[in-house]
C-alpha cells in the first residue's frame, strides 16, 4: 500500500470510514439471509472441531446432502438423491476449479484433499446452481474455498495417528516477498488403513497417498488481485471388486493416481465499479488400474463480468473448456470406444438481480446457454424470487431447469460381463444418448430472531426426465453363444421432494449447538418401452430421514469438549438404519500448541454405510470405530 | 520468526515535526480534491485496520500512564496494515506501541486487542483471559458479540460496520464516544 493512500487511510472520519465500500466483490460474501437459495456454510473453525482428517467426511454435516462410506478410501456423495460411488448430479469444485470427472461425471473424493488447516469455508448449495455454474449443477454444488497466503503465515505442522489412520501430516509455510505478494507451500500424507467386510474379512481397501502444493496472492493495490496455485498428488488405493466375470471370486484391484493442477485468478474492480474476473485452469489426472489406464487433461478458461445499472445488478459471463483423454484397455472383456477423444464445452450466461421495494423484493432471473459435443446446445434458466418483509424473516421461492451432460462413459462404454453360462451381457454406450434433465420448484424460509439463534427451512420438488436407461437388445446367438446387448438409453423420468432444516444456537458464550433434520422422497418410473428392470436403482440409495446434531462447548483451562451425532434412516438396498457418535477434546495452552484426541463412531462396532449395486464393482466394506490424537504446531 | 524482526514492537517517536507536516498535507489535499478521500476504494483488510486506529480515540480507559498498547496476531494482513498506520502516532500524548502475537501474560496489558477470524481458535481462551481487564476486544468473528466480545467488525452489503455489544464494554469499565456509537450498530 503506498503512503499517500495510507495517509489517507488515516484521515478517513468514523462517518466516511462507515460509508466506504469494499472494492473486492469476492470477499464479501453474502448474508445468508439474503441468498434466494439452500446454502450451507462449514466454517473453518467447524472443520478444525469437527475431528475429521479429510474433505468428504466434512461434508456429513450438510443437511440435504447425502454422504456414505463406500469402503476406507472411497465415498458416495450426492444432494437430494441419485447417490452412488461416481454421483453424476453434484458439481463440486476447488476454487472454483472443477473437480468431477468427465469420464463418469463423477468425483473422485479420495484425490480431493488439502491440508484442513487451509481450507477457509466449504459452502454447499443444495439444489440446481447451473444458470451460473453450469452443467452438473443439478442437485447441488460445493466449493471448497482455500485461505489467502496473507492469511496463512509462518510454519505449521501437523500430525497425528488413530486407528484407521495410522499416519498423517500437514507441513506448510506462509512468507512474504515483499508487501504485495505473500505465498504458502505445503505437503500433506496419510495412510488409510484397510477396513473389513460385514463377515469380518479384511478387505483390500487401503489408501497411501501424498500431496503438495503452493499458492501465491498478488495484490498490488485494492483493486487488482492476482492468485496462483497449484497441486500435485500421488498415491496408490486398493479396492475389492466384484469380478467382471461373474463366476470368477473378488479380486483386489490397485490403482496407481497421480496429478496435478495450476489455477490463475485474476480479479479487478473496473472504473465504473464493475468487477471482472478472469480465471484459468489446467489439470491432468492419471489413474492406472488393473482393469484400465485412464489419462486425462482439461484446460478451463472462464470470464465474468458483474456491474449494477439502477436498480439492477448484472453478471455476466462466458467460457471454454477442452478435455481430452486416453483409454487403454488391459482387460478384453471392457473397453471404450474410440480411446481417445477431444471434447469441447462452450458457454455463454447472464444473470440480473433486480431489487424493488427498497430492496425488500429481489427477483434473481437468467440463464446459462452451453454447447457440448454430445448434444448440442443446452439452455439452464432460471428464476428465483427473494422476500426479506424484516430484519427477522427472510423468504425465497425459485424455479431453475438444470442438465446432466452426458459422460464419457455414456457414449463410449463397451463392457462385457458373463451373466450365465455361455451367455454374455454387452452394456454399450450410445452415440444418441441425451442429457439428463431436472426441473425444480424450491421454498425456502429464514427466521433470525436474534443473533444468537437462527433457523433455515427448504422445501423442494424435482421432476426427472431422460434418465439413463441400460435398455437389452435382441440376443445374438453364435453356436453355442448367446450375446444381449444393453444400450444406454434415456428412458427413466422420476420425481423427489424433500424438506431440509438446519438450526444454529448460541446457548451461551461458552457453548453453541447445531443440528439438521432433512427428509427426501424419490419415485423413479420406466419409460413406455423401456425393458430396464435395474431403471429403479437409486430409489434405494437414499435414506428417508437424515439427523445430524453438533455441540461446541469451551471448557476452563482452553479445553474445548465436541460432539457430533449423526443418525441416517435405512437405505433401500441393503444397508440399515445408523448412528454416529464422534466426541473430540481439544487442548490450546497458547497460540503455538494445540492437542486433540477423539474417538469416532463411539457406539458402534462398525456399520455398512452404502453398497454399490450393479453400477459399480467395487464391493463395500464396514466404517469402524476409531480413535485418534493429533497434535498442531503453528509458528 | 520473521514477523518479529519485522514489526515486533512499533514504537512511536516523539517526532512533532513530521506530524506537523503530515497535518499540512492533508489539509492541501483535502483542499486540493475534497472528494478525494471518497473516490479512493480500499480493501476489506484496510478499513478493518482504519477502524482498529480509530477505537484508540474513540474509546476510554481507566488513567494509566503506559505508552498506548494494541495486541493483535500475526497471520491476518489486518495486523500488517495497523502496524503501518500507528507509526509515529500518539494517543492522548502517549505513545503508540503494537503487540503482535502476545502471550497470555501480557494480554490485560493491551488496550486493544483485536482477534482476527483467523485465530478463532484461540478466540474463547483470549476472552476468559483479559475478562476482568479493560481490554477492548475487536473481533470480524461471526459471532463474537454472543461469545462475550465488545466490538465485531461486520461486512455487510460491502461496508465494514461496527457491531458492539455495550453490555460487554461497560462491564469491564472502557467508555465508548457517543461518535462511535452513532455510527456502529449497537446492540442492548
Amino acid at each position: 500500500m503506498a503512503d499517500d493512500s495510507l495517509a489517507d487511510l488515516k484521515a478517513l472520519s468514523l462517518q466516511e470510514l462507515s460509508a466506504s465500500t469494499v472494492s473486492i466483490a469476492s470477499k464479501s460474501q453474502q448474508p445468508i439471509s439474503e441468498t434466494p437459495s439452500a446454502v450451507f456454510v462449514i466454517s473453518h473453525e467447524e472443520i478444525r472441531r469437527s475431528g475429521m482428517q479429510s474433505i468428504p467426511e466434512l461434508l456429513r454435516k450438510v443437511p440435504g446432502l447425502e454422504v456414505a462410506r463406500v469402503d476406507a478410501n472411497q465415498w458416495a456423495i450426492s444432494s437430494r438423491g441419485f447417490n452412488g460411488i461416481y454421483a453424476n448430479k453434484l458439481l463440486v469444485m476447488m476454487d472454483g476449479r472443477t473437480v468431477y470427472d468427465p469420464l463418469n461425471s463423477g468425483v473422485y473424493w479420495n484425490e480431493q484433499d488439502y491440508p484442513l488447516e487451509d481450507i477457509d469455508r466449504i459452502e454447499v448449495i443444495r439444489g440446481p446452481g447451473a444458470t451460473l455454474w453450469g452443467s452438473n449443477a443439478v442437485n447441488g454444488v460445493i466449493n471448497i474455498v482455500t485461505r489467502s497466503s496473507q492469511e496463512s503465515q509462518g510454519l505449521l505442522l501437523s500430525g497425528g495417528t488413530g486407528k484407521e489412520e495410522p499416519g498423517f501430516g500437514t507441513f506448510r509455510y506462509g512468507g512474504q516477498l515483499n508487501p504485495d505478494f505473500h505465498y504458502r507451500v505445503y505437503g500433506k500424507y496419510n495412510h488409510r488403513e484397510d477396513f473389513h467386510f460385514g463377515n469380518g474379512e479384511k478387505a483390500n481397501d487401503s489408501l497411501d497417498m501424498g500431496r503438495a502444493g503452493f499458492r501465491g496472492d498478488w495484490a498490488p493495490d485494492a483493486r487488482k488481485n492476482l492468485i496462483v496455485q497449484g497441486d500435485y498428488f500421488n498415491g496408490d488405493m486398493q479396492q475389492s471388486l466384484s469380478n467382471i466375470d461373474t463366476t470368477m471370486p473378488i479380486s483386489a484391484d490397485n490403482t496407481k493416481k497421480y496429478g496435478g493442477n495450476v489455477l490463475l485468478r485474476w480479479q479487478q474492480t473496473l472504473d465504473n465499479d464493475s468487477r471482472l474476473q478472469i480465471r484459468s485452469y489446467f489439470d491432468h489426472a492419471v489413474r492406472n488400474q488393473s482393469r484400465l489406464d485412464y489419462r486425462r487433461s482439461t484446460f478451463d478458461f472462464d470470464l465474468q463480468h458483474n456491474f449494477r445499472w439502477q436498480d439492477h445488478n448484472l453478471t455476466w459471463g462466458t467460457g471454454y473448456r477442452y478435455n481430452s483423454d486416453l483409454l487403454a484397455q488391459k482387460v478384453a472383456l471392457l473397453h471404450f470406444d474410440p480411446t481417445q477423444r477431444d471434447v469441447h464445452l462452450f458457454n455463454v450466461f447472464a444473470q440480473d438481480e433486480w431489487r424493488f421495494f427498497a430492496d425488500d423484493l429481489r427477483l434473481i432471473y437468467g440463464s446459462k446457454v452451453e454447447h457440448n459435443d454430445f448434444t448440442g446446445f443446452e439452455i439452464q434458466p432460471s428464476a428465483r424470487l427473494l422476500w426479506i418483509p424484516s430484519q427477522q424473516h427472510s423468504v425465497w421461492g425459485a424455479v431453475s431447469r438444470a442438465v446432466r451432460v452426458p459422460a464419457r462413459v455414456d457414449h463410449d462404454l463397451n463392457v462385457l460381463f458373463n451373466v450365465a453360462p455361455d451367455t454374455t451381457a454387452n452394456v454399450l454406450g450410445d452415440d444418441n444418448f441425451d442429457s439428463e434433465t431436472a426441473i425444480t420448484y424450491e421454498l425456502g424460509y429464514r427466521f433470525f430472531p436474534s443473533d444468537a439463534f437462527n433457523i433455515d427451512t427448504t422445501l423442494f420438488y424435482s421432476d426427472y426426465g431422460r434418465l439413463s436407461t441400460t435398455e437389452p437388445q435382441s440376443p445374438i446367438v453364435s453356436g453355442q453363444d448367446t450375446t444381449i446387448p444393453f444400450l444406454i438409453a434415456n428412458k427413466a423420468k422420476g420425481e423427489t421432494y424433500g424438506w431440509e432444516t438446519a438450526v444454529n444456537w448460541r446457548a451461551s458464550e461458552n457453548w453453541r449447538l447445531q443440528g439438521s433434520y432433512s427428509l427426501f422422497g424419490i419415485a423413479l418410473h420406466r419409460r413406455d418401452g423401456s425393458l430396464d428392470t435395474a431403471a429403479e436403482v437409486a430409489e434405494g440409495n437414499s435414506a428417508r430421514n437424515r439427523v445430524n446434531l453438533s455441540s461446541y462447548l469451551n471448557l476452563p483451562h482452553q479445553l474445548e469438549f465436541d460432539a457430533h451425532w449423526y443418525y441416517t434412516d435405512r437405505l433401500l438396498n441393503q444397508v440399515s438404519a445408523y448412528h454416529r457418535l464422534d466426541l473430540r477434546l481439544g487442548w490450546q495452552p497458547n497460540l503455538h500448541f494445540e492437542l486433540a484426541v477423539g474417538a469416532q463412531n463411539l457406539l458402534d462396532n462398525r456399520h455398512l454405510e452404502f453398497s454399490p449395486y450393479l453400477d459399480n464393482a467395487v464391493i463395500s466394506s464396514e466404517f469402524e470405530r476409531n480413535y485418534y490424537i493429533k497434535a498442531t504446531v503453528r509458528y | 520468526m520473521w514477523h518479529r524482526s519485522l514489526f515486533s514492537k512499533v514504537v512511536a517517536k516523539t517526532g512533532w515535526v513530521y506530524r506537523y507536516l503530515l497535518s499540512m498535507l492533508l489539509c492541501c489535499l483535502v483542499l486540493v480534491n475534497p472528494s478525494r478521500a471518497n473516490e479512493q476504494r480500499f480493501n476489506e483488510t484496510e478499513l478493518k485496520a482504519a477502524y482498529l486506529y480509530n477505537f484508540a480515540y474513540f474509546v476510554t480507559w481507566p488513567e494509566t500512564n503506559r505508552d498506548f498498547l494494541f495486541c493483535s496476531y500475526a497471520n491476518s494482513p489486518v495486523t500488517t496494515i495497523l502496524a503501518r498506520l500507528i507509526v509515529g502516532e500518539r494517543v492522548h500524548d502517549r505513545a503508540i506501541q503494537l503487540l503482535i502475537d502476545p502471550v497470555p501474560a501480557q494480554l490485560h496489558e493491551c488496550h486493544v486487542i483485536y482477534i482476527p477470524a483467523q485465530q478463532e481458535r484461540i478466540l474463547a481462551a483470549t476472552l476468559e483471559f483479559v475478562r476482568a481487564f479493560p481490554v477492548l476486544t475487536v473481533s470480524d468473528t461471526a459471532d463474537f458479540e454472543d461469545r462475550g466480545g465488545m466490538i465485531r467488525l461486520a461486512t455487510e452489503d460491502m461496508r465494514i460496520q461496527p457491531v458492539i455489544r455495550l453490555k460487554n464494554v461497560t462491564r469491564s469499565g472502557l467508555g465508548i464516544s457517543s461518535k462511535l456509537l452513532r455510527s456502529s450498530r449497537v446492540i442492548e
